[in-house]
């Protein structure tokens, strides 16, 4: 009974067991609790616009979760059975630590936490942005295996935490709860080369490195965007092109490449031929 | 089936009296065999139903108040069953330790899902009592009616129930990132869609932006990237495809002309959006065009932005008022629909001040100042291959102006368990230059031994702008050069027979001798109160010094009495220093034959360090100076 009155598709609801129930309702209230504290929509909503509201989940590369402060998935998106091969409805209410690689644990706790600000009004970094490693459980091909032969997927994620702050609520015995911080991320997979689906523009060149980032093969691209040619370049490390307030972040990015897999860096220089960064 | 046979044993075991626990096991097992066929459409009310069965069934039979509100699920009749076939007996009585904890586990995580349950709903909260678990349940049900019923949304025909209505995922996507959605045109880059968050990413209000041209607002150098990710056209048949096998490129010549813009095709990019400045005096701006008020608000940031191709029939968009004489040609209009978000984390932090860490390395140097070893970040710094400074003595590359005190701390840091500090001082690199360092020593003592063991230096290279530590180097030195040998460095404790220099290496030994002859002075129990290596008086350790101070030219004589008169200064360091005159000697009569009269006319004081490295590498601790009358620090 209760599983009919959960929002979900009818296909879905019928065939969950009793403890998948109890998570997701779990979890529904949940969402509804940390989304009602929200400033109403001030403006109206064109036709188009609610018609748009739809598009939002599609046109994002990755999927949305929130998650609790001892980490628990409130709320996953449904396109995460696109990403990751995982299916919402199995995910939601489950720890997250049960799906993400036990090395990348430690940090993942680290970003749950919410250091509330001191009383010098020090607004405390909301961001955050990291690698995750998540179970996946899609072949190359496009099938999806069983959870124990799930491989790991390198996932960006990037999000804020929030507050949600009950403070105008007044519960009936006039107790106040304690705010409560949730964390809100998109995580977008890091596209392999191998494994584009979007078409790269001109200005997007490959080129391939040894493991201490010399460069072994460039794409002809570079010639115009940088102005040397692929042969220049070949067997210099690439840290002889980075700008040197960048090398900071680049060598922590080089770090995390080779512990999680797959990384994407922000943005930073890079020498070009004839002076300056591009 | 095996599920029955077990049942069977167990039935015959009843009889038995064996505990309980196995009959409910079997009972379970059975009931679990008839549930399996119930399970199927294993909905909550399904469930419920079949709860009650295993309850009647339990009933009957004793014990079982542990047992009552267990639920069989279907993971553990496969585990049940699969496990009946084999030995019963043994297999019962394993069985029912991790049985009995999964169902244990059970109750308990379900006991800890209804507790939170209860925890949301509001109307269970302020009860007082604890609510079991159906009426839980229950009010669950009730609350979220009424929640459905207060969304009018739900109400859609339409309606396909997600998780989450739109609206609200929306609310979460601005969330998670500073985002906003918009629709662009393919063929003109006309913006026609942007939703509401634009405005506080861009600071540009929807009005504004709607019906402008994207690419007014794009980056100029930007704009052929963007073309290219909205065009159609094939512009590059040839894509590249990387094989995953091999890691090479391929070339494919794909038919991908149609698949470039088909619907629902993905696009992700990068690319510099201009935003307005906040303009907080708006009446100045007034009188200036437009283009100009422009020119001054172009900062552009970062946006990414993923999203995909879909076509929309011209005749929607028409009822936004906004139909122009092209849509109405086509019949599809095809445009991108795309999520831009702001990475404020990718960009590079300008904080104003440059954070660049403090170039420093780390040093060890034996107890006489040789090196030990050495940081690989001293190369960048120095110039000098670790494997270039071992075994030479740091006093090598000191500046001569800063011998003294360099001299003192090292003195006091054989001393004292603490860090001690030096000012800043200069250290010759490799290629002549001096860098000017800042360090800090300390030394390592081993415990059981009570020697000390090595002396850990952090060297900070500062940078010029602090002269201060200079200034009191040259104010000292100009002090100690008032015996008109400005050549001459005077380093208090190492006095300098007049007309010799002190050798580099010769400083560091001397002072690693004199903490050794203090400890052993202080060790021996009849050294008394000798204390001879005060710092200030430094009377012992200069005639000491003086000893071992050889001149190579020729006085052997003064040698011996040397060595005597040290011994007899020093009884108990005699066997020491005794050793140490010996190998002065012997060191002295090398050096003749080595280097002979050619010693003093070495430019080039490495090559002379290096023979002299060579001949003291044979001891350890001990000191020889070798007097160099011309030997200059090469500057």
């Amino acid at each position: 009974e209760l599983a009919q009155q959960l929002p979900l598709p009818h296909s879905v609801s019928s065939s969950l067991d009793k403890a998948s129930i109890m998570r997701l309702t779990i979890s529904y209230l949940r969402m509804r609790k940390l989304l009602t504290s929200d400033e109403p929509v001030a403006e109206e909503e064109t036709e188009l616009d609610i018609q748009l509201n739809s598009s939002y989940l599609k046109a994002l590369d990755g999927f949305l979760i929130v998650l609790s402060e001892d980490g628990d998935i409130i709320y996953l998106s449904e396109n995460v059975n696109k990403c990751l091969g995982l299916a919402q409805f199995d995910l939601t209410g489950h720890s997250v630590f049960d799906f993400t690689h036990p090395c990348d644990q430690e940090e993942l706790r680290e970003m749950l936490i919410h250091r509330t600000g001191s009383k010098k009004t020090k607004e405390s970094n909301t961001e955050r942005s990291f690698f995750l490693r998540m179970k996946c459980t899609l072949t190359s091909r496009g099938r999806t295996v069983n959870v124990k032969s799930a491989t790991w997927k390198v996932l960006h994620c990037s999000g804020h935490v929030r507050v949600y702050d009950p403070h105008t609520e007044q519960t009936t015995n006039g107790l106040k709860e304690p705010p409560v911080p949730y964390l809100v991320l998109i995580c977008d997979p890091v596209p392999h080369p191998s494994n584009i689906e979007v078409p790269l523009d001109t200005k997007t060149f490959l080129s391939r490195h040894t493991m201490d980032m010399k460069f072994t093969y460039c794409d002809e691209r570079i010639t115009e965007l940088m102005g040397y040619d692929p042969e220049d370049l070949l067997n210099r490390s690439v840290y002889e092109y980075y700008h040197a307030l960048d090398s900071d972040h680049l060598t922590k990015t080089h770090h995390n490449l080779f512990v999680k897999g797959q990384v994407s860096t922000g943005q930073y220089r890079m020498l070009a031929k004839r002076g300056g960064f591009v | 089936m095996s599920a029955r046979n077990a049942s069977a044993g167990g039935g015959d075991r009843a009889g038995d009296g064996e505990p309980a626990d196995d009959l409910l096991l079997e009972v379970n097992q059975s009931s679990s065999v008839s549930l399996s066929s119930l399970m199927s459409p294993s909905s909550a009310a399904s469930m419920s139903l079949s709860m009650e069965m295993p309850r009647k069934r339990k009933g009957s039979i004793d014990n079982q108040d542990s047992k009552s509100a267990s639920i069989p699920d279907a993971d553990m009749e496969d585990d049940e069953n699969g496990s009946d076939g084999e030995e019963r007996d043994v297999k019962m009585k394993c069985i029912r330790e991790p049985h009995s904890q999964i169902e244990k586990r059970r109750r308990d995580k379900m006991n800890t899902l209804i507790d939170k349950l209860s925890a949301m709903i509001p109307t269970c909260n302020p009860m007082s009592r604890k609510l079991d678990k159906l009426t839980v349940l229950r009010m669950a049900v009730q609350h979220l009616k009424s929640l459905k019923g207060s969304a009018s949304a739900f109400s859609d025909a339409n309606y396909k129930p997600s998780f989450l209505p739109n609206e609200e995922l929306k609310h979460l996507v601005l969330k998670a990132a500073d985002g906003f959605l918009f629709v662009v045109g393919c063929d003109r880059g006309k913006i026609v869609f942007v939703s509401e968050s634009v405005t506080k990413i861009l600071n540009y209000s929807r009005a504004e932006l709607i019906g402008q041209s994207l690419f007014d607002y794009i980056h100029p150098k930007d704009m052929g990237k963007v073309k290219e990710q909205l065009s159609a056209s094939e512009l590059y048949p040839r894509e590249r495809l990387i094989d995953a096998k091999t890691g090479l490129q391929v070339q494919a010549y794909l038919p991908v002309g149609g698949a470039r813009l088909c619907s629902g095709a993905r696009r992700s990019f990068f690319c510099r959006m201009k935003y307005n400045k906040v303009s907080v005096k708006v009446e100045e701006n007034e009188f200036q065009a437009s283009s100009s008020k422009k020119k001054e608000s172009q900062k552009y940031c970062t946006v990414h932005c993923t999203g995909y191709m879909r076509s929309w029939p011209t005749s929607q968009l028409e009822a936004d008022g906004e139909g122009e004489a092209d849509k109405q040609d086509s019949a599809h209009f095809s445009c991108l629909v795309a999520v831009g978000r702001i990475h404020s984390h990718s960009s590079p932090q300008v904080n104003g001040e440059v954070k660049v860490k403090s170039t420093e390395f780390i040093t060890r140097y034996a107890m006489d100042g040789k090196f030990t070893f050495v940081d690989q970040r001293a190369t960048t710094i120095l110039g000098y291959l670790p494997q270039e400074l071992l075994g030479t003595s740091c006093y090598e590359y000191f500046h001569q102006d800063d011998l003294p005190h360099l001299a003192d701390r090292h003195r006091k840091v054989l001393r004292s368990k603490e860090k001690i500090d030096t000012n800043c001082y200069k250290f010759k690199t490799k290629c002549g230059s001096f860098v000017t360092l800042q360090s800090q020593w300390f030394s390592f003592v081993n415990p059981w031994t009570k020697e000390v063991e090595y002396i850990v230096s952090t060297n900070t290279v500062i940078s010029q702008a602090s002269r201060s530590g200079n200034k009191s180097e040259q104010s000292s030195h100009s002090k100690t050069s008032d015996d008109g040998k400005k050549s001459l460095p005077i380093i208090p404790g190492i006095s300098a027979t007049p007309g010799s220099m002190i050798y580099a290496g010769s400083i560091g030994t001397q002072i690693a001798n004199e903490l050794l002859d203090f400890n052993r002075m202080n060790s021996s129990p009849s050294s008394g109160n000798v204390s001879p290596f005060s710092l200030p008086q430094d009377k012992s350790p200069q005639t000491h010094n003086q000893i071992s101070n050889n001149v190579p030219n020729g006085e052997a004589a003064d040698m011996e009495i040397a060595g005597k008169s040290s011994s007899e200064d020093e009884p108990q360091g005699a066997a020491f220093s005794g050793e140490e005159t010996l190998m002065g000697e012997h060191s002295q009569m090398d050096l003749d034959s080595v280097v002979g009269p050619g010693l003093s006319n070495f430019s080039n004081d490495e090559a002379a360090m290096a023979v002299i490295m060579s001949l003291l590498e044979s001891d350890t601790n001990l000191g020889e100076a070798v007097d160099f009358e011309d030997m200059r620090w090469s500057l």
